[in-house]
């Protein structure tokens, strides 16, 4: 018998030196009103309290550890428990220390019969630390994930088997596609002239690699071709590939902008050339009859007047002809500009007094290149505006000449219905068919070494327009070419 | 006497330098068809040579020229400021070629001349 109470003692005291020396809080308590009747070191050190005041609390004081809010769950298990029903093994709840800080703890607790009366014996860890971290992950989880899905792109994530295992809700405006039918798969989305592209980078992607800016095309649920932007970087742990991600843009609304401003660029570059080529036709055009006064200017004044009378004689006809070519050359190029704002007065006039003026300005410049000049046809009256016709008119006819070189060039006319018809024929270059579509077009020429603006065609449709009319042409390359203007008899106001 | 030979489209450019060398002491004819300059060349001593012509340009003539293997000093004429592109192929392809612009002719033409050819 005393061997059996001195084994007992020896127990209590292993089992105190135990519980004592434990760094997690102990407590045993007994009921239903809490009571605690033994408090190790552990515990008062996290509750502020020393053992002794611990174990001489109220049961009313004792319930006052617990935060309200925690209170009534906590004792309620706590009377579960000492009368032998169902409880948690363990729980969480907030302690209030002396100082009135506010701790987490995890409880466990066990019971047994103390002194003939049911008692808990409970072990407390303090978990505020870990609470906090937690609830730091968790809350920087939420700050990741609202602005994952507030973002205007398309953020995903890929398994290291190439399948897709998260897409942000922007997948449909991005990608056009249900993120359903796409998460779990290796997509098979892209554009087929882009696919090879987009697979060649998702193999470099699940060794490891990041990239940046990857342009490639999509096709969307419902057949549509989208462009987007595709970066990714690698998410590894401890060294190892554990996912892939990315940033999808939809770049389809910027690929269409900077095609448009490409464009644009261009036609003003064709714009610029064209104005180039256009400055450079000006210049011949002034130039050439220049060279001719200047030269002609240079030798008169080295020639006697008496003996090189002849010779004399040939200057000046030169320079007149010339002078008159170049102030022929300035009008034309001054109707460049007046086209625009050119007002279509009317009067009667008559049309061979018309084509005769025409015909003195350009039959030395037909004489001179040995071509054939005729005019001709039936006296007829119509009410028009003269100026802008001897323009239309004389454009074709120098055409006409500049660009024959043997033969003859004619203007007929005649009246039908109550329309008149001019022809202006020549047996010059003609025109060839590829270029037929484009003539009327300003400064258009078929070769860029020819001589001229390029205008004067543009120039003569344009007044024929004006004038309630249109034209027409034939032509066959090397034969020649008919240009016909089908004005009306009498122009409506 | 020294020949030279002018092709030129537009009569009075033509026919007004032929004057002016004639008048200078040389021999000169003209040509507005620059087709046939290349062939034409062997009775002459030197080429004055519009660029600028249709139907047959005076770039065409240099290519000709040298696809028949035809070696004559040239002098090329130019109404416009070239462009320096064109300038640049042309003095690529054709390094003894001289160029002067047309309303540089009364000081520039005959001292040209002179130098490729002589009096």
């Amino acid at each position: 018998m005393a061997d059996m109470f001195r084994a007992l003692k020896e127990s209590e005291e292993k089992y105190r030196l135990l519980v004592d020396n434990s760094l997690q809080g102990i407590i045993i308590a007994t009921g239903p009103s809490p009571n605690i009747i033994y408090a190790n070191p552990a515990i008062s050190k996290m509750l502020g309290y020393s053992v002794r005041k611990l174990t001489s609390l109220k049961p009313k004081q004792v319930m006052e550890l617990v935060h309200p809010e925690d209170r009534k769950d906590f004792f309620r298990q706590f009377r579960n428990r000492l009368s032998g029903k169902k409880a948690a093994p363990n729980y969480t709840f907030r302690g209030i220390r002396k100082d009135g800080d506010i701790r987490w703890f995890e409880v466990s607790a066990g019971r047994f019969i103390y002194r003939g009366k049911p008692a808990l014996q409970a072990t407390f860890i303090d978990i505020t630390e870990r609470k906090e971290a937690e609830d730091a992950l968790r809350e920087s989880e939420e700050k990741f994930r609202s602005m994952i899905e507030a973002s205007h792109d398309l953020i995903m994530l890929t398994n290291i088997d190439g399948t897709v295992a998260y897409l942000s809700p922007t997948c449909d405006k991005v990608l056009g596609w249900d993120p359903e039918k796409i998460v779990g798969t290796r997509p098979s989305i892209f554009h087929p002239e882009d696919s090879a592209k987009v697979e060649a980078a998702l193999g470099r992607a699940l060794q490891g690699e990041s990239g940046e800016n990857l342009q490639y095309r999509v096709i969307t649920q419902d057949g549509k071709v989208r462009w987007v932007s595709h970066s990714w970087s690698p998410l590894k742990l401890y060294g190892k590939l554990r996912m892939v991600a990315s940033v999808v843009q939809d770049i389809t609304e910027r690929k269409k902008n900077m095609e448009n401003l490409i464009r644009q660029k261009e036609q003003i570059e064709e714009l610029s050339m064209v104005k180039e080529r256009l400055m450079a036709d000006i210049t011949h055009e002034l130039k050439t009859p220049l060279s001719v006064i200047m030269l002609n200017l240079d030798m008169a004044r080295k020639m006697d007047p008496v003996k090189q009378r002849d010779a004399l004689q040939d200057c000046f006809n030169l320079m007149w002809r010339n002078s008159m070519r170049l102030s022929r050359s300035v009008d034309q190029i001054m109707q460049l500009t007046r086209m625009a704002s050119a007002d279509v007065s009317t009067a009667r006039f008559s049309i061979p007094n018309m084509m005769f003026g025409i015909c003195s300005e350009y039959t030395p410049l037909a004489e001179a290149k040995g071509i054939e000049f005729t005019v001709g046809g039936p006296e007829i009256e119509i009410n028009s505006n003269q100026h802008l016709l001897t323009m239309a008119v004389s454009n074709l006819v120098s055409n006409a000449i500049k660009f024959t070189h043997t033969g003859k060039v004619s203007i007929r006319w005649m009246k039908s219905g109550g329309y008149l018809i001019i022809n202006i024929s020549d047996t010059g270059i003609g025109i060839k068919s590829e270029s037929k579509a484009k003539v009327f077009y300003k400064f258009f020429k078929e070769d860029h070494d020819a001589p001229g603006s390029g205008i004067g065609l543009a120039i003569s449709a344009d007044i024929v327009r004006r004038l309630g009319g249109r034209m027409e042409f034939d032509s066959v390359p090397k034969k020649g070419s008919t240009f016909r203007i089908i004005i009306p008899m009498k122009v409506k106001p | 006497m020294k020949r030279i030979l002018i092709v030129e489209d537009e009569p009075d450019v033509a026919k007004t330098i032929k004057m002016y060398l004639e008048g200078e002491g040389y021999n000169a004819e003209y040509s507005l068809n620059a087709a046939e300059a290349a062939d034409m060349l062997k009775d002459y001593d030197l080429l004055l040579l519009d660029l600028i012509m249709p139907k047959f340009s005076g770039r065409a003539v240099l290519r000709d020229m040298k696809e028949k293997n035809i070696s004559k000093p040239v002098i090329v004429l130019s109404a416009v400021a070239l462009p320096m592109t064109i300038t640049d192929e042309l003095r690529r392809d054709f390094p003894d070629t001289v160029f002067i612009p047309k309303t540089a002719m009364y000081s520039k033409l005959l001292p040209a001349i002179k130098k490729i050819i002589g009096e």
